[in-house]
Formats: structure tokens, C-alpha cells, sequence
């Protein structure tokens, strides 16, 4: 297949690890063509072998984080062609068993069933604690965000209300001006210091208002995300348990 | 190629192989060296810099070249000590299966 192909089945592939360790592994093999001298249309060389076994290994390294040694036998889902010259030809991917490695391997993967069963369990008998506990703290959560939004729409409006009056101030000081000099440029200057104060009100917490916004959205994203990461990473453990 | 190379002796030689310049080397250049003495896939050596890097042994930073952005990968006092530990058993490693292929070790 072509770099282009490559490239986009090799995106796909890696659609279900997060978004930074998909553009992290992207990035790198887009370096890599590019070092090779591969355009587009160029065919990728076999070398490199096919998007849905890299992605493969990159979901088994992901997964097995605390682990070092073994994910990279699992990674490559690898036959052990043994020493045969002739049959090495065809591996594309090294049988990484090696001595040093076979007491790191042991039964990491039955034991994690089980741990995410109890704990599920638990989930689930402790349910009448935690669910109303969690209602009341995201309910207060929201309380807050919708106080401290008022607060500033508030003062956004106190500006509006500076300025609006300033403005009204100065317009009647020019009318002054025919009865008392002096107090026209009173008026006039009071009135241009509030439309200023008020300006700088409305600027200001107009300002503080939007972000406020923006950040109790983003909070709230991001809340909404954190199930289905966990989530992810239960799924890959349970690759790669072929050992051929 | 007729032995496996098993992935800690995969790390020790990527390590060796970034050690070896000062200023640290990008992807390309480490696998195509690596593929000097062992037969692998283009594609092995990603996981193998991604985890060395998590672990601290390796680190990362960009440098422009032709235009884009290259990442070179460099390695770090731990990565150094991890290598030199490799390095002793390997001698030890080879020296002991040297001598059984030229008979010394009666048993």
C-alpha cells in the first residue's frame, strides 16, 4: 500500500487509545517516512509492516505500563519461528522471548478479572452511599458555578450602569454651561470619571464573566470524560494473551 | 539471524546506539543502524523508545530540520547506569557462551 493508505488505516487503527499516544505514534511515523524519502503515492516498504499489527504493539506497550519486559513479546504477537534462516525471512517481527523475560510474563492477566469484578461488586452493593453523595457534591458544584456567574453578570452590570449615567452626566454638565461655568465643568468631569469607571467595570468582568464560562464547560467535559478512559483501559488488558 | 533478540537485549543496543552521539539521534537513524545487526521490523523500535522515554532512560526534544520538526531522542543518566549494567552482563553473558562453543567448561 501506498504512505497515504498507510498512514490513514494506521490512524484507524490506533482509535481507541487516547488522543496523545495516537499523535505521539502518528508523529513518529510520519518523521520516519519523511526520513525515509517516502511521498504519498510511494509504496511503503514491507519492512514496516502492516498498521493493524504496529497499532497492536503500541495498545500492548500502552497497556502494560508498570511492566517492561513482557508487553513487547505480546506487543508483536509473535510465532517463534525458531532458527530457521529461511523461515526468519517472513517474520517481520522478532520472537522476543528471551530467559531474562519468563518470570516477569507470570499471570498478570487472570488476576486483573477478577480485581475488576470484586470491584464492581462493590460498586454496586455501596451504591446507596455513593450516588447520593456524588448528586449532592456535583448539585453544590453547580450551585457555586451558577453563584459566582451571577456575581459577575452583576457587576457587568454595575459597569453597564456607570457608564450609562456617565454618559448622562456629562450630556447634562454641557447643558449647565449657559447657567454656571464652574459647575458644568464639575458636572462634566464627574461624569466623565464615571463613564470611565464604568467602562473599565463592564470591560473588566465582561472579561472574567466569559472565562468563567468557558472554564466551568471545559471542567465539565473533562468530568464527563474520565469514565470513558477508565473504561479504555480495562478493554486493552484484556488483549494480547496469544502467545502462539 | 539466526538467534531472538529478546527485549532487554533490544534496549541495551538502543540505548548503545543513542548513547553514541552526544546531541542524541532521531527514529529513522536509530532503527536503520540497529537494523545493522539485527533483523527487525522498521516498526519494532517505536515501542521500545516510547517505553525507554516513559521509564526515564531516554529524552525527547524536537529540532527543526528541512522544514519540519524532527524528534531526537537522547539519553539520560539513568538511561547511562541502565546501559552500563547491560553492558556488564552481556560480557559476562557472551563470554560464558563463548567458552562452552570452544569446550572450555567440562561438566
Amino acid at each position: 500500500m501506498n504512505r497515504l493508505e498507510f498512514m490513514q488505516k494506521l490512524e484507524q487503527a490506533l482509535a481507541d487509545v487516547s488522543e496523545e499516544e495516537r499523535q505521539e505514534a502518528l508523529q513518529y511515523y510520519r518523521d520516519y517516512l519523511d526520513d525515509a524519502g517516502l511521498t504519498e503515492a510511494d509504496q511503503v516498504p514491507e519492512s514496516l509492516g502492516t498498521p493493524e499489527k504496529i497499532a497492536e504493539s503500541i495498545r500492548g506497550s500502552v497497556a502494560g505500563e508498570p511492566e517492561s519486559g513482557s508487553f513487547t513479546e505480546r506487543g508483536f504477537g509473535v510465532e517463534d519461528s525458531g532458527n530457521y534462516p529461511a523461515k526468519r525471512q517472513e517474520n517481520y517481527y522478532e520472537n522476543q522471548t528471551s530467559f531474562v523475560q519468563d518470570s516477569r510474563e507470570s499471570g498478570k492477566k487472570p488476576a486483573n478479572g477478577w480485581k475488576m469484578i470484586a470491584i464492581l461488586l462493590l460498586g454496586i452493593l455501596v451504591s446507596p452511599v455513593w450516588i447520593p453523595l456524588v448528586i449532592s457534591a456535583l448539585t453544590i458544584a453547580f450551585a457555586i458555578c451558577i453563584t459566582l456567574l451571577a456575581v459577575f453578570a452583576a457587576l457587568v452590570a454595575v459597569g453597564v450602569a456607570l457608564l450609562a449615567g456617565g454618559i448622562g452626566v456629562v450630556i447634562w454638565g454641557f447643558a449647565q454651561i449657559g447657567v454656571s461655568v464652574p459647575g458644568a465643568v464639575v458636572l462634566i468631569g464627574a461624569g466623565l470619571l464615571m463613564t470611565a469607571l464604568g467602562f473599565l467595570f463592564t470591560a473588566f468582568f465582561g472579561w472574567i464573566f466569559v472565562k468563567a464560562v468557558v472554564a466551568m464547560f471545559r471542567w465539565l467535559v473533562a468530568l464527563c470524560r474520565k469514565p470513558f478512559h477508565k473504561k479504555e483501559n480495562s478493554v486493552v488488558q484484556e488483549k494480547g494473551g496469544e502467545t502462539a | 539471524m539466526v538467534f531472538n533478540t529478546g527485549a532487554a537485549l533490544l534496549d541495551a543496543i538502543v540505548l548503545a546506539v543513542v548513547s553514541r552521539e552526544a546531541e542524541g539521534t532521531y527514529g529513522y537513524k536509530i532503527t536503520q543502524t540497529v537494523r545493522y545487526a539485527i533483523e527487525l521490523s522498521e516498526s519494532t523500535l517505536y515501542p521500545v523508545l516510547r517505553r525507554l522515554q516513559k521509564d526515564g532512560c531516554l529524552e525527547v526534544y524536537d529540532r527543526e530540520y528541512g522544514g519540519r520538526n524532527r524528534r531526537y531522542y537522547k539519553i539520560t543518566a539513568r538511561g547511562q547506569a541502565q546501559l552500563n549494567l547491560y553492558e556488564g552482563e552481556w560480557r559476562q553473558y557472551a563470554s560464558k557462551i563463548t567458552e562452552i562453543f570452544e569446550g572450555g567448561i567440562n561438566t
